[in-house]
């Protein structure tokens, strides 16, 4: 899984890896989000 | 010999004909950043441009070079059709490649939205958050071959890459790396 875009803290983009790992048939997750702060 | 009106009728042709060359020419030509930003809209725009998919492009000179990875394979003319329509753009090539179906995948993209776009902390990424581009997801799995083309999250080779997803043509802008962010 690719996950792709852009959040606005470290812990959010931490938090959407995490989602990936923990869904039933995911091997590897590719995080390529970018964290834009205001 | 020619009717008055026959000559008339020749007569305003001409001048229509002059009159659209004249305004073509006085017409500036869009550069490529201007192209690129027109080149965004138009694909962000797309109806069917969905968290599944991630489009991206190049601008060279008036050409524009699309790549990138669509869940509907339908997208993939409907964003070639769009960049077209841009002013300024004569050619579009198209390397958008459509990912493979399967049902293993369309139950991790499923699962992987549910899961993310409910999550207390990421749900905000399900509306548009001002000043931020929102969260985009890509799926895919080993089962039938499927692993993510390519083209996933990368534009075409090339001098100047932009992502769809990106919000301005200059934050965005790179000139030499593979990647586009």
């Amino acid at each position: 899984v690719t996950l792709f875009g852009t959040v606005s803290s470290e812990a959010d983009k931490t938090k959407a890896g995490m989602d990936a790992r923990s869904v039933l048939g995911v091997h590897s997750v590719d995080i390529e989000i970018q964290v834009v702060r205001d | 010999m020619r009717s008055p009106t026959l000559r008339s009728t020749f007569t305003l042709l001409g001048f229509l004909v002059f009159t659209a060359i004249a305004r073509a020419q006085a017409q500036p030509a869009l550069s490529e950043l201007e192209i690129a930003d027109k080149a965004r809209i138009a694909i962000l725009g797309l109806p069917y441009y969905g968290v599944f998919d991630l489009l991206a492009f190049e601008v060279h000179g008036t050409t524009v070079t699309l790549g990138g990875d669509v869940y509907r394979a339908s997208l993939k003319k409907e964003a070639e059709e769009a960049v077209k329509k841009i002013p300024g753009v004569s050619r579009v090539i198209n390397k958008i490649e459509a990912l493979p179906v399967s049902i293993d995948d369309d139950r991790i993209r499923s699962e992987l939205f549910r899961r993310i776009y409910t999550d207390d902390f990421l749900s905000k990424y399900g509306t548009p958050v001002a000043g931020l581009d929102g969260l985009r997801l890509g799926a895919a799995t080993g089962d039938a071959g499927s692993e993510p083309g390519p083209a996933f999250g990368r534009a075409p080779g090339g001098a100047h890459r932009f992502s769809a997803w990106s919000r301005s043509a200059t934050t965005e802008f790179t000139s030499s790396s593979d990647r586009v962010t």
